[in-house]
Order: C-alpha cells, then sequence, then structure tokens
C-alpha cells in the first residue's frame, strides 16, 4: 500500500499553494513565544488598569497560518481576555481610538469567538459586535468573510 | 450627479456600452441588442439583434473612433462586428482559449484588444494582415485563476488586470509591428511582451472585480475588491492608498479626475471617492503619503430624503404576511429587483455591475458615466 502514501498533490503543477503559509520563515515556537510575550505586556496593561493599551497590544500582528495552531489559540484567548475585562459602558470610547485595521481584526476575533460558544462568552462578543458593526459598518462583517488570513484557534 | 437618461429593460442587463448616439446592451442572453435613440427623443429603439454567439455575452466593448463592437461570451469566443450601413458584420477573433472570456477592452488606439478569460490567460488580439482575421497572444505568469477585469494604460501597451486569485496585475501587451515603442513611465522602461510591472493585492484579499488607469497620465492604478476596499497605487513613489469602505462591495470603478474615482456595486449606487491631500499633492515637491476617502453616495435619489431602514420587525412582518400569503417570492418581483433594499427613489434597484466613463475618443477625464445592473436599468450620469 506504500503508494497510498505518496503525496500526489505535490506532483501537480496547479495545486493550491496558500501563498501566505508559504512566505513565513518562522518557525512555531516562535511564533508562539512571539504570542506569549506580547500576552504578557497585554496582562501588565490589563493589570494597570489600561484595557485600552491592552487591546492595541492585543490585536497587534495577529499570527496566522496552519501551521501556527498553538499561536493562534492562545492569541485568541489573549484577545478574549481583554474583551471580557472591558466594561459594558466603555466599550464605544475604546473602540474609536481603534485603526480600521484593528476593526477589520477585532471583527476576526469576533467572529472566532460566536462559532465557538462552548469556550467564549458570546453575550460579551455580542455587545462588541453591535460597537464595532456601529463603526465599521458592512464593510467589516464583508471583509472578516473575505480574508484569506483566517484564524484557526480550535 | 444627475441622471441624463435612464432605461429600463424587463431582464438583466449583463453588459452595457456606449457610442455617441446609439447604446448595445446583452439582455443576460446569447444575444447583443443595439439600440438608437428615439427620434421623439425620448427613450430607446432596438435597432439591430446580433446573434452570433452561441451561451450569453459576459462583456462588450464599443471603439468610438473606429465605431467598432467588440463581444465576447461564455463560448469562448470573442467577435469583432464592422459596421457596412446597413448591418453589423462579425468577424471571428482566434482566442486559443479553453475556458469562458470574462470580459473584454478596446486599446485607446484601438489596433488592439484584450480579453480575460477563465482559462488563467489574457489574449492581446490584433488584426494579423496576413491571415485577414485577428490573432492573439497570450499573457499567462503568473496568472493563477480567472482574469475578471481589465484596463489599458493610455500608452497602449501596458495592461492591468485584476482576477479571481486575488492579485491585481501590470502587463506589458506590447505586439511587434503593430506599437511603437513606448516611452519610459513609472511602470517601467524596458517592456517586452509578458513583463509583470507591478503586482498589487487587496488589504483583506478577496477578488479583484475591476481595475483602472487614472485618465491623462496613468501613473495611478485604482482597483476595487471583494473586501469592500478601494485602493489605488502610486508606482512613482511605491505607495499604496486602501480605502475599506463601509459599505458592501464594489463591483466597478472608473477615474472622474486624477483625484476622485466613482465606483460602483452591491450598494446599488454609485459613490464618490476623493483624495483627501489633493492639494498638498499637486503644490508641494515632496507630497504626502496618498490618501483617500469615501466622500458620498451619488444617487440623490428622484426625491430628496432617502427611506428610513427597514427595522427587524419590519421585515419580520414583511415575511410572516407572505407567510401567510403562501407566497414564493424572496421579495422578488419578477425583473429580479430585490424590494427590500434599497430606497424606491433610488436609479438602480439591484447591484450595479457595470460603470463606464464615456470618454467618447477625448483624452480628458469624463464628465459622464453609464451604469446597467441586474434591475434591468442603464442609466447615463451626468457628473
Amino acid at each position: 500500500m506504500s503508494h497510498r502514501q505518496i503525496d500526489i498533490d505535490a506532483l501537480n503543477d496547479d495545486r493550491y499553494v496558500d501563498e501566505f503559509e508559504a512566505l513565513t520563515t518562522k518557525t512555531a515556537e516562535e511564533v508562539e513565544a512571539q504570542v506569549q510575550t506580547k500576552a504578557g505586556s497585554v496582562r501588565t496593561a490589563l493589570s494597570r488598569g489600561n484595557s485600552e493599551e491592552a487591546l492595541h497590544i492585543a490585536l497587534s500582528d495577529p499570527p496566522y497560518g496552519k501551521q501556527f495552531h498553538g499561536a493562534q489559540k492562545l492569541n485568541g484567548q489573549v484577545v478574549m481576555d481583554v474583551l471580557n475585562s472591558v466594561k459594558s459602558s466603555d466599550i464605544s470610547s475604546i473602540i474609536k481610538t481603534l485603526s480600521p485595521q484593528e476593526i477589520d481584526t477585532l471583527a476576526k476575533y469576533i467572529y472566532h469567538g460566536l462559532a465557538h460558544p462552548a469556550t467564549y462568552n458570546c453575550g460579551v462578543l455580542l455587545s462588541w459586535h453591535e460597537k464595532v458593526i456601529e463603526v465599521g459598518g458592512l464593510g467589516t462583517i464583508v471583509r472578516v468573510l473575505s480574508d484569506n488570513k483566517v484564524i484557526r484557534a480550535q | 450627479m444627475a441622471v441624463l437618461n435612464q432605461h429600463l429593460f424587463p431582464f438583466c442587463v449583463t453588459a452595457h456600452a456606449f457610442n455617441s448616439d446609439q447604446s448595445t446592451i446583452c439582455p443576460n442572453t446569447n444575444e447583443v441588442q443595439i439600440y438608437g435613440k428615439n427620434p421623439n427623443g425620448s427613450g430607446w429603439e432596438l435597432e439591430y439583434t446580433l446573434s452570433e454567439h452561441d451561451l450569453q455575452v459576459t462583456s462588450i466593448d464599443w471603439a468610438p473612433q473606429t465605431n467598432r463592437l467588440v463581444t465576447c461570451s461564455q463560448d469562448k469566443n470573442a467577435y469583432v462586428w464592422n459596421f457596412d450601413g446597413q448591418t453589423w458584420k462579425p468577424t471571428l477573433v482566434h482566442l486559443r482559449i479553453n475556458r469562458a472570456a470574462t470580459f473584454v477592452k478596446w486599446s485607446p488606439r484601438e489596433d488592439k484588444f484584450a480579453v480575460a478569460s477563465g482559462s488563467r490567460c489574457i489574449a492581446v488580439c490584433y488584426f494579423g494582415e496576413d491571415n485577414d482575421w485577428w490573432v492573439s497572444k497570450h499573457l499567462k505568469k503568473p496568472i493563477t485563476s480567472t482574469v475578471l477585469c481589465l484596463d489599458w494604460h493610455p500608452n497602449n501597451v501596458l495592461l492591468a488586470a485584476g482576477s479571481a486569485d486575488m492579485k491585481v496585475r501590470v502587463f506589458s501587451a506590447f505586439i511587434k509591428g503593430v506599437d511603437q515603442k513606448p516611452a519610459a513611465s513609472v511602470w517601467g522602461e524596458k517592456l517586452p511582451f509578458n513583463t509583470v510591472c507591478a503586482e498589487y493585492a487587496n488589504p483583506n484579499s478577496g477578488w479583484v472585480h475591476s481595475v483602472a488607469f487614472s485618465p491623462t497620465t496613468g501613473d495611478a492604478l485604482a482597483w476595487v475588491g471583494h473586501d469592500s476596499s478601494l485602493s489605488v497605487a502610486y508606482p512613482g513613489s511605491g505607495q499604496v492608498a486602501q480605502v475599506r469602505t463601509r459599505q458592501l462591495p464594489l463591483l466597478a470603478v472608473a477615474w472622474a479626475s486624477d483625484t476622485q474615482l466613482v465606483a460602483a456595486g452591491h450598494d446599488c449606487t454609485p459613490m464618490l471617492f476623493e483624495r483627501v491631500d489633493a492639494e498638498a499633492a499637486t503644490n508641494s515637491t515632496n507630497p504626502p503619503a496618498p490618501e483617500w476617502k469615501w466622500v458620498k453616495s451619488l444617487d440623490q435619489g428622484q426625491g430628496t430624503a432617502r427611506a428610513p431602514k427597514m427595522s427587524t420587525n419590519s421585515a419580520f412582518n414583511m415575511f410572516r404576511k407572505m407567510d401567510s400569503n403562501a407566497q414564493k417570492s424572496t421579495g422578488q418581483d419578477e425583473t429580479g429587483a430585490a424590494s427590500l433594499q434599497p430606497s424606491a427613489k433610488n436609479v438602480h434597484q439591484n447591484t450595479i455591475t457595470s460603470l463606464k466613463s464615456l470618454h467618447l475618443g477625448t483624452a480628458s477625464p469624463a464628465s459622464e458615466f453609464s451604469t446597467s445592473g441586474l434591475d434591468g436599468k442603464v442609466a447615463v450620469w451626468a457628473f
């Protein structure tokens, strides 16, 4: 049955190559360590009560790509921790400080969280969703759907 | 922006093109219909029906100076149509593609045209005197998916293509014997056939639905993608301005001036985009990074105020009413126009699939645009 082990897709010139994954030179450990450092600074910011800064850090340079499964899971958890820590009355003012790119990234994490209701608090996510769409409009939802840089944290 | 002329057809309009006093449309079939202006002044009259294609026509382009039509279709063919005073005569184009043709565009000098296709290539076509028909050369690398849209640079050589592999590319479509050697531009100096001069992507991936070179110099390239974004690239400075819009995806884009763009799509209305730093960019020697912004919707409606957005409750009531009447329709009437959105006062009642600037042979920026869409309406707008 050894022929079953041959990766026949590799022989096909037309095979789909995820450009985004093919381009990264970092190893999974490196990326995970990077997110760990990020998680640390987010925790520091949160303990100082500065959730605005924490959210900026959590949304910066999110890991993508199949091989970085662990790092993505961790980053997802970091973002959710920040979202959970913000009082619902402060959500609007924090969202106003985000750049359009950060809004789109945040929307991605919100939809990811809503897709896994067993792990995340959907009530919190829904109130964030409402405010994010108020700022970003339908375009933000379209961008979550169209982007091939998908969050695969489960 | 005022609507100069509009006509509602009882079918989706898949493609349209204008000449000075005639318009041509594809009624979502294998036919192409040419309409002339009604002598009484209002409305259009069907003058000719061109039915040479076997499958649905996907794109039409009209060369204003030479008065030639080119059409392409899902049947993998393209035809050039010449008017001999009485009838339109087709000439087959030797395309050599094995998938549907998706888009066609005449070059500015009208001696070449390019056909985009699903066979991951662009056929650049020119008239072969020896064979007395249109022959083609293929731009292949590095396209990895269906090409969806094209635009020619004013120098008649460079060709921009947007495709379903989520990339915009600028190619050289230089044909020996047809073209003069082009002057060096921001896109490059040496330009043999199939040189890839530039490659860009959308901020959040998504298909590229429409591309357009800036009108006078061609030194900037605008495109719209399925991630609801509009981007403008300036290869001279290497900068790219990207607008993440609040709206649904845009499907077509055209330049109104060097600092203004008009785009339309799933929101059923043309929209104006403007360069934020336009004055600084033209006056200072060291211009800041380009930045564009959404300005306004250009469809002011035939009335003044737009109807209020439908609330969740009224939508619920509408569906309940449909349910109690045992209606099957999902809020669409016979023309396929959705009755849920947008406001009844808008010109287009469904997605605008095509938007063209009516240059009519002049190099100056366009002041008139034509749009067509799934609601069967073709409209001409004055900017």
